[in-house]
């Protein structure tokens, strides 16, 4: 992962993008591309969708990385959000809801336990922690949605359940999650 | 403002993207008045990070950095500062929400460079006022207005059925003048009337907002603002 360690020197290299420093935005794109590149693959399932994805990525983080420093986030956060929102549009673009849904979850039972040396840092671990302890069914749809699949819409069409009762459900999930974590 | 339990479960919808579109707009509408709000999206976001940065990295092909300065490079570099030099004139509040629905509505459009559209590579010498209309979905549209008094608007899409968007002119001083309703697809293509034309100087806004279908019964705005932008000579 994006170690925090590198955080400082990647917030740097932002700021420095902002100021239309191509030096910076190339080394901000050595640093941080094989991490993207990974997102998209993992949200979009097809390489040449998450290249498309990924140049889209990068013009938006040139262009934006003026208004990044607004966000009060962290130069990483801020580049993951734009990248998954993004890649996330392209997604259910491109799918129906459910066929989205259907996709999401068979990589979220192949591939969507993160491995212990990458969770490594604290905070990632009170994240497994929590997730797990939400159960495996709520915990699964939080992995499943987070990597882009899920929408309430989609669930309740999926399992035939009302719209209420899935968002009450997920809802829950959500502000358990918050107390383990204490958001 | 204090945020309650609730509003933070409805910042972690938004984050993971577990609303549709409609509803996800509607949160985007509260975090505009909302900083405290949205910083508790940023919180969620940052939460969830791990589940990206766990991933076992793999690097993009080289193909993908030379499309990426291709795109953002490859145009003439005057013509870029141009328009960097447009983008300048975005209204602070315009920036502000941008901040935030610029990554939250991933719908980001930032200063289009698009040469057909700003003018850029026209007749040598051919002055044209440009308009970045900032919406609050966090998009910016550009309006060009051409020396032939057409205007060239992109197209808004209503926020909500039933509800068209209304362009108007909004002059240093006086009353705002209709320009007429966006296409909600396609470009728009408006003949600016003479008089209005006159009304233009660099302290000129243009201002988009949300009328009943068929436009403001009143000939004045009545809705809601979706975006505004300044409007300048390139």
């Amino acid at each position: 992962m994006i170690s925090s360690m590198d955080d400082a020197s990647i917030d740097e290299l932002l700021n420095k993008t902002a100021l239309g420093d191509r030096r910076a935005f190339d080394l901000l794109y050595q640093r941080t591309n094989a991490k993207l590149f990974a997102l998209c693959l993992r949200i979009l399932q097809d390489k040449a969708e998450a290249e498309d994805a990924m140049q889209d990525a990068y013009v938006k983080i040139w262009r934006y990385a003026e208004r990044y420093a607004a966000s009060r986030a962290k130069a990483t956060t801020w580049m993951i959000a734009i990248t998954r929102n993004h890649c996330i549009d392209r997604l259910r673009a491109r799918r129906a809801p459910l066929a989205a849904l259907e996709a999401a979850e068979m990589v979220a039972d192949t591939a969507m336990r993160p491995d212990q040396k990458a969770m490594a840092s604290a905070e990632a671990k009170r994240l497994v922690t929590c997730i797990d302890d939400l159960g495996e069914g709520d915990g699964r749809l939080i992995r499943i949605a987070y990597f882009g699949g899920v929408t309430y819409r989609a669930l309740a069409e999926r399992d035939g359940t009302p719209l209420g009762t899935i968002k009450s459900r997920m809802r829950r999930a959500l502000a358990q999650l918050r107390e383990c974590l204490s958001l | 403002m204090s945020i309650s339990d609730s509003d933070r479960v409805d910042a972690g919808e938004y984050a993971l993207g577990l609303e549709d579109a409609a509803d996800r707009r509607r949160f985007e509408v509260a975090l505009i008045d909302d900083p405290e709000l949205a910083g508790v999206v940023w919180h969620w976001e940052e939460t969830f990070r791990p589940l990206a940065g766990a991933l076992r990295p793999r690097k993009a092909p080289a193909r993908v950095w030379r499309a990426i300065t291709a795109r953002l490079f490859g145009a003439d570099d005057a013509a870029l500062r141009k328009m960097r030099r447009a983008a300048v004139f975005w209204r602070d509040t315009a920036i502000a929400v941008m901040a935030l629905f610029g990554v939250a509505a991933a719908c980001l459009v930032a200063v289009v460079v698009r040469p057909d559209l700003a003018g850029i590579g026209g007749p040598a010498g051919a002055e044209d006022w440009i308009a970045t209309i900032v919406r609050l979905d966090g998009t910016i549209a550009l309006a060009r207005l051409s020396d032939d008094g057409r205007l060239v608007a992109e197209p808004v899409p209503p926020e909500i059925a039933q509800r068209a968007a209304e362009l108007w002119l909004v002059p240093a001083s006086g009353s705002p003048v209709s320009l007429g309703l966006l296409a909600p697809d396609g470009r728009s293509q408006i003949s600016v009337p003479a008089d209005a034309v006159r009304l233009i100087d660099s302290s000129t806004e243009f201002v988009v907002t949300s009328e009943p279908e068929g436009g403001s019964p009143s000939g004045q705005p009545t809705g809601a603002r979706l975006g505004s932008g300044a409007l300048t000579r390139i």
